[in-house]
């Protein structure tokens, strides 16, 4: 026997498999980070699922495809929203379990073969955002509401990535949720007005979050669905007056909001020719004496780098704090794009008494 | 340059969250026998005992859903996006 040809074969073996492990391995990382590669992956399943006829790639081929849209969308989403809310998709598959196996109100959807891609791919998506969206406040917004702002986010996504499947989405999940309370149909026009001009992300979103975990445990959870209510209002009375024809000068009171659980400014930024950054800066600091806590700046999306320059300048006042700088669906104009930043103004602290007082006392 | 701080601090804030991800759980169709025996309702099922959640229709092989936990018991939906939109 020829032990030289054997351990060169086993060598050679070893590192082709080697190899594609780490090729494939470096494939998988990359679509992690970048989850449009993932594309490639999903069509690498797809191409080996329909040569090979295997049960186990098909699967794989099925769930690359829904994980590869969604993450996509994902991708998306986390430029817009705050960091964690929205996490990557990954479909684990359940071959068996036993019923204490399953945590309280988990769901396992059953998967049809490709030919019912489409409607895996809705029921997936639709399944994705009811449990990512608004991480560990779930329990406190209420239903239509929340039910509402997922069907919004699902929707926008279905439109833009797969805009043939727009109208079974409509016609299954859309109306069955409005025949169910018709007070989603409100909500979900409100919120698309709201979309439009990058209000329901941008704002929209975080005030419900930020009021659901202040009144977590105190009365004003009971009134969640009224603070909302006027938040919305708010928030369509302001964007009513944008882009208006003759151009409307907003009144001074409608720039901001002061509620019971928080409290916040609009700022927008779009125009360096008039005075540069001082304005903006000086606007912030008007804002620090009127006991609003969270501003907005959002930024269209024609003047990015003179919005993001605004942006740090603010961040360099002594009570401000600089929490996120987000990207836009649309910015405040409807342009697609745009930048935005939320900065929390810290009350400003009575100054200690100095001990010349104290002894002068 | 305070915001180029911000942006690099977020970055690495967020780098960690890039591989962290939300887990669907999914029962391909021919797992599907295999799953509910596991569960031990094989017989239930092939007896229509069980009905949609929400539109009751009685639940078979064919139009299974989706399964759920609630209330320490398993709920049927039936495969119509109706029903699962309702989810």
């Amino acid at each position: 026997m020829n032990w030289n040809l054997i351990i060169t074969l086993g060598r050679d073996t070893l590192i082709v498999i080697g190899g594609i492990t780490v090729i494939f391995g470096f494939i998988k990382g990359l679509s992690d980070i970048i989850p449009h590669i993932g594309r490639f992956k999903s069509w690498f399943w797809l191409q080996t699922a329909e040569r090979l006829k295997n049960g186990t790639l098909i699967k794989n081929a099925i769930a690359s495809d829904i994980e590869t849209h969604v993450n996509e969308v994902v991708a998306d989403l986390q430029k817009e929203l705050p960091v964690g809310w929205i996490r990557k998709a990954s479909i684990e598959w359940i071959t068996e379990s036993k019923k204490d196996d399953l945590e309280e109100g988990e769901i396992i959807l059953r998967v049809k073969p490709f030919e019912n891609q489409d409607q895996n791919f809705l029921a997936g998506i639709y399944a994705f955002f009811s449990k990512a969206l608004f991480p560990h406040t779930k329990e406190i917004i209420p239903a239509n509401i929340r039910k509402a702002a997922v069907l919004r986010i699902s929707y926008r996504t279905i439109s833009n990535k797969k805009p043939y499947l727009q109208e079974s989405f409509e016609n299954s999940f859309l109306e069955t949720a409005i025949r169910e309370d018709s007070t989603i149909a409100t909500y979900l026009g409100r919120y698309e007005n709201l979309d439009k001009k990058g209000f329901f992300t941008g704002s929209f979103l975080r005030e419900i979050h930020e009021i659901a975990t202040k009144t977590r445990f105190n009365d004003l959870r009971n009134r969640m669905n009224q603070e909302v209510d006027e938040i919305l209002t708010h928030i369509e009375g302001f964007i009513s007056q944008l882009g208006t024809s003759p151009p409307r000068v907003i009144p001074p009171g409608e720039w901001y909001r002061v509620g019971p659980a928080t409290s916040y400014a609009f700022m927008l930024v779009a125009r360096p020719e008039h005075g540069g950054v001082g304005p903006y800066v000086n606007r912030a600091r008007e804002r620090q004496g009127q006991n609003i806590e969270r501003l907005y700046v959002m930024g269209a999306k024609q003047e990015e780098p003179f919005a993001r320059y605004v942006i740090s300048e603010i961040a360099k006042l002594p009570n401000y704090k600089l929490v996120e700088v987000f990207e836009l669906n649309k910015d405040y104009r409807g342009n697609t794009g745009g930048i935005g930043a939320l900065l929390v103004i810290c009350k400003e602290e009575a100054p200690e008494e100095s001990p010349e007082v104290l002894t002068s006392n | 340059m305070k915001l180029i701080i911000f942006r690099i601090k977020s970055f690495f804030k967020k780098l960690p969250e890039l591989f962290k991800s939300t887990k669907v759980k999914m029962v391909y169709d021919s797992d599907l026998d295999h799953l509910i025996e596991s569960l031990g309702i094989k017989t239930k099922v092939a007896d229509g005992v069980f009905s949609c959640r929400f539109c009751n229709a009685q639940i078979n092989h064919e139009n299974l859903g989706a399964i759920q936990k609630d209330g320490g018991d398993l709920k049927f939906i039936c495969m119509k996006l109706e029903c699962l939109s309702k989810l």
